[in-house]
C-alpha cells in the first residue's frame, strides 16, 4: 500500500500496578492506509482498548510504552501532551462504547461538535455553528438547525452516537478510531450506525481503526482483520481470507464458538480454560494453554506465517505448511 | 393441554415525572398475550422500549400488572400474598444479566446456592449441603467452589453459580432476563450449552430476554418478538427466523452482522428511531417505520393471527385477521 | 442494553487489574491513605489503653487537692503540672479521657444501633415508609446539635450520660440518611431481588443482604462522628452541663484552666491538646475507611 496513515510498529505496552506488572500489548505491528477500514477483534482483556489509548496518546502515567507509532510518516508516540492535544480532534479522532459519557450532559449537542471545530481551526462562531449543523445534517439528525441547542439527554442512543461521529470527523480526521462504537445500542440502529460510519469514511477516505469484540460486526465492515488474545496479535488478513479460511487455533475456535456457527444447541464449541493472567510468566505464544495444539517451541514467541487466504502468528501453522507433521503433537 | 404460564392481555404503565409538577404515563406492556408449555425453551426478543423486561419481571411477579391476567400452573399470580406467593416464587425463578451485581460479594458461593433451600426450608441442613454439592456439579463446577467469593470467580463461573441458585428449588420455569448478554463469546458458549443442558436434562421451562437474535436462534425451540409493548410475531425459532412474517422481525433479522464477510447487507433494513414508550404511536405501532404500511395500519392494532398452526403474526398486510374476499 | 463484556479471569482482585489503562488512581496515593488511617488507629489504641489503663497509671487521685501545689509548674511527680486546687493534670487528664472517649464511642454506638435498621428499612421499602421515617429525621437535623443537647440537659438535668443520650439523639438523623442512601442504591441491585425470589422474606433480606452490604458509608460516617461527639461532650462538661465535678472531665478542665492561662497555661494546654489528638485520630481513621469502602465498593 502506499504510505500507510498509522504504522504502528513493534508496539509494547506494560502497566505497574500494586507490585505486578501487566504486560498489556505486546509488541503489535499494524498499518492502515487511506480509506481503509482495519477491524480489530478480540474479547475483554486481550489489550484492543488499550492498543487504541496508546495511539492516540491516552493511557496514564503508570503505563510504560515501547516501540513507534506513526501518523502520516509523522512519529507521535514520544510527543508531548501539547502537541498530541493539537493532534486529537483534527488529524487523529476516537469514539467510544457509550454515548452518554462521551458528550457533556450540560452542554448542546451543536456546541460540542462546533467547539471542536474551533478548537483546531480559526473559525468565526457563526460559520463554526453553519457547519456544525451541515454535519449533523450529514449524520442523519433530523432537524438538525432546530436541535442544535438541544443537550444530549434529549437524544437516543443512536442519535448521540451520530453526533459523536460528527464531532470525531468534524475537522476531516486522517485516522479515526472507534472502539466498539455500536456495542451499547440496539441491533437495527447498530446496523444503520455502522453504515454510516462506512458511508462517511469512505466519502472522506479516513482510515478507519475499528474495535469490537463482535466478529460479526467486523464482518460486515472491515477491509482487513486483526485478532488479539491476551495482549498479542494472532492473525491477521483480508477479511474474505480471514473468515473463509481461518489458520490461527484461536481464531477458529472463536469462530465455533458463535452461536451463529450452526452448531446444535446446546453443542457449542468451547475454549477450556481461562485468558492467562497478565502480570505472570507467560509462554511466548500466550494462548499456549488453552490450544488444541501445542508444540513444545509454543513457548517461545511464533514466527508469522502465510497461507493463501491469512497470515497467523503460529508454530502448528507454521509446522503444517513446512509439511513437517511428524513434530506436530496434539496434547488437548 | 393448559400451557404452564399464560400470559393473557397484559397491561402494565409506569407513570414517569415529566417537568416539574406532571407526570407521563409509559406504556410498557400493552395487552401481550403468549404462552410457555411446560419443559419449552421460548426466547423473548425486542430492542429498547419493547417491553421485555417489564414482561418478565410481571411474570417473575416482581412487579404486578395493571390489567390482563398471568396465569401459572392454572393459577392467577397477580395479586398472590402470602404463603401461597411464596409457593409460586419457589416455582418459578430468576437469573439475571449482571454476573457482578447478581450474588452478594459477603455471601459464599455456597450459602447464596442455598438460599433458597433455607428460605423454604427444604430438606435438613444435611440434605441441603449434598444439594448445594449437587447442583455445583450441574453447573460444571467443583465442590470446592462452595466456600469461594464472587470476586475469586469470574463472570461466567459468577452466572453458573447464579443459574445453579435459581435450580435449587427445582423450578419448573426460569426467567431469564439476558443471561449471556455481559459475557465474552467464548464464555457465553459455555454458559449457553450449561442452559440447553439443564432445560434438557431436567425439564425446566425457560423464558428467554435476550436481544441478540443469533443466541435466541441458536438455544431457543419457540420466539416471541416484541416492538413497543406488543408481540408482533410469535412462532417456532424455524418459523419465525426462516420465515419472518412481520416487517419489523424480518428487518430485526436483517440487521445481525452474520460473521460472513460474503453476506454484507447493502441496504440500512430499517431506517428511524424506534418511537418512545410515552408517546406511542396509535394502530400498529411499527406503522411509522414500516415499509408497507396501509391506512388501516395508522388506526386499527392488528391482531395476532395464526398463518399456520404454529406461527402466528400480527400485520395486516402480510397476515390479515379476515381472509380477503375471493373476486 | 449491552454492557461491557466480561474477563474470564477472577475479578480483578487476586488478578492485574482488568482495565490498567484505565486505572486514574496511582497506588502510591491509595497507601499514604491506608497509611494515615493507619496512624489514627494506632494514636486512637494508645488513647485508648492510657484511658483504660487509667487506674494504674495515674500517679495521683485524681480528685485529690493539694494546697501546697497550687498551679504547680511540670515536675518530675507532676509530669503535666498542677491545677488551680493542686490536683494532678496528668492523673485527671487520663481519667478525662476515659470519660470522652466513653461518651464519644457510646454515644455513636447507640446512635448507629439505631439508626441502621431505621435508614435500611427506609431505604429498602422507600414509599410511605421511608416518608414515615425520613420526615421525623429532617426535622431533627434542623435544630442546631449543641442547642438541642442544651435544652434535652435542661430538661432532664446534667452528667454523663445524659450528654451521651444527648449526642446520640444529635447524630441520630444523620446517620439514618447516611444508611438510608447507602441502603437505596444497595437495594436495586440484583442479589437483592434474587434473594426475595429465592424465598427470603423482607427481614432476611434486610438483614442479610442490604445492612450487610450497606454498611460501610454508615461506619466511615460514625467514625468522623466519634470526633465530633468526643468535641460536644467537651463542650457540655465546659459549661458545666455534662459531665459534674468533682469527676474529671476535658471540658471541665479547659473551663477551670481559663482564668489562669497566662500563669500556668498547662492546665489549659495538656487537656487541650488531648481533645486534639483524640479527635484527630478518629478523623485519620474516618478518612482511611472510607478510602478502603471506596475502593472495594459494594458490588463487587
Amino acid at each position: 500500500m502506499t504510505a500507510p496513515v498509522l504504522a504502528v510498529e513493534d508496539l509494547q505496552v506494560t502497566f505497574a500496578t500494586g507490585g505486578a506488572t501487566v504486560s498489556a500489548v505486546d509488541r503489535i505491528d499494524l498499518a492502515i492506509g487511506r480509506g481503509e477500514i482495519v477491524g480489530l477483534v478480540g474479547e475483554s482483556g486481550c489489550g484492543k482498548s488499550t492498543l487504541a489509548n496508546a495511539i492516540m496518546g491516552l493511557l496514564p502515567g503508570s503505563a510504560r510504552i515501547s516501540g513507534s507509532v506513526e501518523l502520516d510518516g509523522r512519529p507521535i508516540l514520544g510527543e508531548s501532551e501539547d502537541q498530541l492535544r493539537t493532534l486529537r480532534g483534527d488529524r487523529m479522532a476516537m469514539i467510544f462504547q457509550d454515548p452518554s459519557t462521551s458528550l457533556d450532559p450540560t452542554c448542546s449537542v451543536g456546541l460540542q461538535v462546533s467547539e471542536t471545530i474551533r478548537a483546531h481551526r480559526p473559525t468565526g462562531k457563526g460559520e463554526a455553528k453553519q457547519r456544525a449543523i451541515d454535519l449533523m445534517r450529514e449524520v442523519g439528525i433530523p432537524d438538525a438547525a432546530a436541535r442544535y441547542d438541544d443537550a444530549p439527554h434529549r437524544f437516543s442512543g443512536g442519535m448521540r452516537q451520530r453526533i459523536v461521529i460528527a464531532a470525531a470527523l468534524a475537522n476531516d480526521p486522517a485516522l479515526l478510531i472507534a472502539d466498539e462504537p455500536t456495542t451499547a445500542l440496539d441491533v437495527t440502529i447498530q446496523r444503520q450506525i455502522l453504515d454510516l460510519i462506512t458511508r462517511l469514511t469512505t466519502d472522506h477516505d479516513t482510515a478507519v481503526l475499528l474495535i469490537s469484540h463482535d466478529l460479526g460486526v467486523i464482518a460486515q465492515v472491515a477491509d482487513r482483520v486483526g485478532v488479539m488474545y491476551a495482549g498479542q496479535l494472532v492473525e491477521r488478513a483480508d477479511v474474505h481470507g480471514l473468515f473463509a479460511g481461518p489458520a490461527h487455533p484461536y481464531t477458529r475456535a472463536l469462530l465455533a464458538a458463535m452461536p451463529t456457527a450452526g452448531a446444535e444447541p446446546g453443542g457449542l464449541a468451547v475454549i477450556p480454560g481461562q485468558v492467562p493472567d497478565l502480570s505472570g510468566p507467560l509462554p511466548g505464544c500466550r494462548f499456549l494453554d488453552r490450544c488444541p495444539v501445542s508444540h513444545p517451541e509454543c513457548v517461545e514467541r511464533p514466527p508469522w506465517v502465510s497461507t493463501a487466504a491469512t497470515s497467523a502468528a503460529c508454530w502448528d501453522v507454521a509446522a503444517q505448511l513446512a509439511g513437517s507433521d511428524a513434530d506436530a503433537r496434539v496434547t488437548r | 393441554m393448559s400451557a404452564l404460564l399464560e400470559v393473557d392481555h397484559a397491561v402494565k404503565t409506569f407513570s414517569v415525572p415529566a417537568g416539574l409538577f406532571s407526570r407521563r404515563a409509559v406504556s410498557a406492556v400493552d395487552g401481550v398475550s403468549l404462552e410457555i408449555a411446560a419443559g419449552e425453551n421460548l426466547g423473548l426478543v425486542g430492542e429498547s422500549g419493547s417491553g421485555k423486561t417489564t414482561l418478565a419481571r410481571c411474570i417473575l411477579g416482581l412487579t404486578d400488572v395493571d390489567s390482563g391476567s398471568i396465569r401459572f400452573d392454572g393459577t392467577e399470580v397477580t395479586g398472590l400474598r402470602g404463603s401461597a406467593r411464596r409457593e409460586f416464587r419457589r416455582r418459578v425463578q430468576p437469573v439475571f444479566q449482571d454476573p457482578f451485581a447478581s450474588l452478594d460479594p459477603r455471601w459464599s458461593v455456597g450459602r447464596t446456592i442455598r438460599e433458597a433451600l433455607d428460605s423454604y426450608r427444604i430438606g435438613t441442613p444435611a440434605d441441603r449441603e449434598r444439594r448445594t454439592v449437587e447442583l455445583l456439579d450441574q453447573v460444571g463446577l467443583s465442590p470446592s467452589y462452595a466456600d469461594r467469593l464472587p470476586s475469586q470467580l469470574s463472570g461466567g463461573q459468577r452466572q453458573r453459580v447464579g443459574i445453579a441458585a435459581a435450580l435449587a428449588s427445582r423450578p419448573e420455569l426460569i426467567v431469564a432476563d439476558e443471561p449471556v448478554s455481559a459475557l465474552d463469546v467464548s464464555v457465553q458458549a459455555q454458559v449457553l450449552n450449561l442452559l440447553v443442558d439443564l432445560q434438557r436434562n431436567l425439564g425446566v421451562a425457560i423464558l428467554f430476554v435476550a436481544h441478540d437474535l443469533s443466541v435466541v436462534e441458536h438455544a431457543c425451540q419457540r420466539v416471541a418478538v416484541m416492538y413497543l409493548g406488543h408481540i408482533v410475531e410469535t412462532g417456532t425459532a424455524t418459523d419465525v427466523f426462516d420465515h419472518p412474517r412481520h416487517p419489523y422481525s424480518e428487518a430485526l433479522i436483517a440487521a445481525i452482522p452474520y460473521p460472513d464477510p460474503t453476506r454484507r447487507v447493502t441496504r440500512t433494513p430499517l431506517s428511524g428511531e424506534i418511537p418512545s414508550p410515552i408517546n406511542p404511536p396509535s394502530g400498529c405501532r411499527f406503522n411509522p417505520r414500516c415499509p408497507l404500511a396501509i391506512d388501516v395500519c395508522r388506526s386499527v392494532r392488528p391482531p395476532l393471527t395464526a398463518a399456520t398452526p404454529t406461527h402466528r403474526a400480527a400485520c395486516h398486510v402480510t397476515t390479515p385477521a379476515v381472509p380477503t374476499p375471493v373476486h | 442494553m449491552t454492557a461491557t463484556t466480561h474477563d474470564e479471569t477472577p475479578g480483578g482482585q487476586a488478578g492485574a487489574p482488568l482495565r490498567p489503562d484505565l486505572a486514574t488512581e496511582p497506588a502510591s496515593r491509595r497507601a499514604r491513605v491506608r497509611r494515615t488511617a493507619l496512624i489514627g488507629a494506632i494514636i486512637l489504641g494508645v488513647l485508648v489503653l492510657l484511658a483504660v489503663l487509667a487506674p494504674l497509671l495515674a500517679t495521683h487521685d485524681p480528685e485529690a487537692v493539694d494546697a501546697q501545689r497550687i498551679l504547680g509548674a511540670p515536675s518530675a511527680s507532676h509530669p503535666f503540672g498542677s491545677d488551680v486546687l493542686g490536683r494532678d493534670v496528668f492523673s485527671r487528664v487520663l481519667y478525662g479521657l476515659r470519660v470522652s472517649l466513653l461518651v464519644a464511642v457510646s454515644s455513636v454506638l447507640i446512635s448507629s444501633a439505631v439508626a441502621i435498621p431505621l435508614g435500611a428499612v427506609s431505604g429498602y421499602f422507600g414509599g410511605w415508609v421511608d416518608t414515615l421515617i425520613s420526615r421525623p429525621m429532617d426535622m431533627l437535623l434542623v435544630l442546631p446539635a449543641l442547642l438541642l443537647a442544651v435544652s434535652l440537659i435542661a430538661i432532664v438535668g446534667p452528667g454523663s450520660v445524659v450528654a451521651t443520650l444527648a449526642i446520640a439523639v444529635i447524630y441520630l438523623p444523620i446517620l439514618t440518611r447516611v444508611m438510608r442512601g447507602s441502603a437505596l442504591s444497595v437495594a436495586g441491585l440484583a442479589y437483592v431481588e434474587g434473594a426475595g425470589a429465592r424465598g427470603a422474606g423482607h427481614a432476611k433480606v434486610i438483614a442479610g443482604h442490604v445492612i450487610p452490604n450497606a454498611i460501610g458509608p454508615v461506619v466511615v460516617q460514625a467514625s468522623i462522628l466519634a470526633g465530633f461527639a468526643l468535641q460536644i461532650e467537651a463542650a457540655l462538661s465546659f459549661l458545666g452541663l455534662g459531665t459534674q465535678p468533682p469527676t474529671p472531665s476535658l471540658g471541665g478542665m479547659l473551663a477551670d484552666g481559663r482564668d489562669v492561662l497566662s500563669q500556668a497555661p498547662w492546665v489549659e494546654i495538656f487537656p487541650g491538646s488531648a481533645i486534639a489528638v483524640a479527635v484527630l485520630s478518629f478523623t485519620l481513621i474516618g478518612d482511611g475507611l472510607r478510602t478502603r469502602f471506596d475502593r472495594a465498593g459494594r458490588a463487587r
